[in-house]
């Protein structure tokens, strides 16, 4: 059943600041340089494995449930329940596997650079408290964040709720791969966004499933990913660094 | 944070594959070290029903050592403890007899455990033969790994999905195999297979293992692993060219080559895997590009 809202009852409601800054720090044009990755979606168009609407869904699918979407999932939410809980060695911990579990050195490039980029960004403008405590303790790591982990730590330094919050990260994964998409298959703005739709449920289910897995699960089932990833390095026309 | 959880009591298991029997616990260690020029077996543990035999090597080649487990495979609830040892300067082999069938569970894991650490200046090849998950099989390996800064290592692991020649497809269970690296006690690697669910249609995926039937990982960890990542895919491009069904590439990360090898003809890919550990094996240590008759096969 639909549910009704009245202006009365949406006006001030608590979520509201957290829509507006879900929305700016998971823009396309927040900062980051996320539209020079393709996550081996280049790779996949030059080979034919990715050549329409379908294949590109079944791909990104595929990313997100299986792949650096899923390990990053995982990760985003050990890193908001160590933030949350205040466990700066749960955090550490989260910041080094998000860190070293990469598919390819470009998939680790793709990760780092924009978490890097995503929190200096956050706070050198909106600074959400406490979060120079938590960069801290991601400077002791010696590692560059990745950008799941940025965007955990600063996500809950300002009060959201981490399902919102994970949402938001992989809807941002996600159409930031049908960008490239779009621009590589080359594909109709229209699909564009029939892809964006078709994945929506899909990135629902993963933040769910994320809340509920065991680290000891932690894990990936995507090597055709890791292999295009990997082939790209040597790919000889190159429009995206991964 | 992810503790491996102690294993069980010895229970009965009942599986269609084997007979009801109690549930093992096995283990080896072994460790070679460099005295008066030469490397030598400095220590060797082995607990039922794991062996090791150290076969003469091969005329030029290294000291090798050959793990067996005998009784045959492994079942739900079983356990292995692995632990190979370079000491500083010494050069070794250690590859396993056979490949390792995992048979179907009644709901208990098998739990394969590898420590392995390598010494300044010492090199190893950690070599071992498939792991083959029948359907059902539950499978949780682990391998740790410690470099120091000099030391060299080549280090992998196969797997198969289902006795492919009867027919067979491995669509449930779970195969867990995680790898953690460490140079000079830091983290520089962590990677974790892990399959379970529908895992039928993981393998069928175009994106996930497009059909796959065998599955592979060979990590060239040393000084100077990224000045050979040229050299590796060259030998890829070799080792798979009369192998259209078999995927493989390389990279880089952190000072240490991660090469994948999936395909779907199991047989292709060990060849292809193979092929391309003797070849690199010559290319970076001047070691005979051949691998140890166990291989041959």
């Amino acid at each position: 059943m639909p549910i009704m809202t009245t202006e009365a009852g949406v006006t001030g409601a608590w979520y509201l600041e957290h829509v507006t800054r879900l929305l700016t720090w998971l823009s396309p044009s927040y900062p980051v340089g996320g539209y020079t990755y393709s996550h081996g979606i280049e790779y996949a168009v030059e080979t034919g494995r990715v050549r329409d609407l379908g294949s590109l869904v079944t791909w990104i699918d595929a990313a997100l449930s299986r792949g650096a979407g899923w390990t990053d999932a995982v990760l985003f939410v050990a890193a908001s329940r160590a933030v949350r809980a205040g466990d700066e060695a749960a955090l550490e911990w989260a910041a080094e596997r998000a860190d070293v579990m990469r598919g390819s050195s470009e998939l680790a490039l793709e990760s780092a650079a924009q978490g890097t980029a995503f929190l200096r960004t956050v706070r050198a403008s909106w600074a959400p408290e406490g979060l120079e405590r938590w960069n801290a303790v991601l400077d002791r790591t010696g590692r560059p964040p990745a950008h799941a982990v940025a965007v955990a730590i600063a996500t809950t330094c300002a009060g959201m709720p981490s399902d919102l919050a994970l949402c938001a990260f992989l809807h941002g994964f996600a159409a930031n791969l049908v960008s490239a998409g779009v621009r590589l298959v080359p594909l109709g703005q229209t699909d564009g966004q029939r892809a964006v739709a078709l994945l929506d449920t899909i990135l629902h289910r993963v933040s769910t499933k994320a809340h509920e897995a065991s680290l000891e699960d932690l894990g990936s089932a995507a090597p055709v990913i890791d292999w295009a990833a990997m082939s790209h390095e040597t790919q000889y026309t190159r429009l995206f660094r991964s | 944070m992810a503790p491996d959880t102690l294993p069980p009591a010895a229970t009965a298991v009942f599986s269609p594959a084997v007979q009801p029997r109690l549930t093992i616990h096995g283990g080896a260690s072994v460790r070679f070290e460099r005295r008066a020029g030469a490397t030598r077996l400095a220590k060797l543990y082995h607990h039922d029903p794991m062996r090791v035999l150290f076969p003469n090597p091969r005329t030029g080649d290294i000291a090798v050592a050959t793990l067996v487990t005998t009784s045959g495979g492994l079942v739900g609830g079983d356990r292995l403890d692995v632990g190979l040892q370079v000491g500083p300067g010494a050069a070794a082999l250690i590859t396993t007899q056979a490949a390792e069938k995992i048979y179907r569970s009644t709901g208990a894991d098998v739990r394969v455990t590898t420590s392995v650490s390598v010494e300044p200046e010492g090199w190893l090849e950690w070599l071992p033969q498939e792991a083959i998950l029948f359907e059902g099989a539950r499978l949780r390996r682990s391998t740790r790994i410690d470099m120091a800064p000099t030391a060299r290592l080549m280090a992998g692991e196969l797997l198969v999905f289902g006795r492919i020649a009867r027919g067979e497809c491995f669509t449930h269970g779970l195969a867990r195999d995680a790898w953690e690296v460490r140079r000079d006690g830091r983290l520089i690697w962590a990677d974790a297979l892990h399959l379970d669910g529908d895992i039928r249609s993981t393998l069928d995926h175009g994106a996930c293992f497009g059909g796959a039937t065998a599955y592979g990982t060979i990590l060239y960890a040393a000084p100077d692993a990224s000045a050979c990542l040229d050299a590796a895919r060259g030998l890829i491009g070799g080792a798979i060219a009369d192998t259209p069904g078999v995927l493989a590439a390389a990279t880089c990360l952190d000072g240490m080559l991660v090469i994948r090898w999936l395909g779907v003809r199991a047989h292709d890919v060990r060849r292809a895997y193979a092929g391309f550990w003797a070849g690199f094996r010559s290319h970076v240590a001047g070691l005979p590009a051949r691998l140890p008759r166990l291989w041959d096969v």
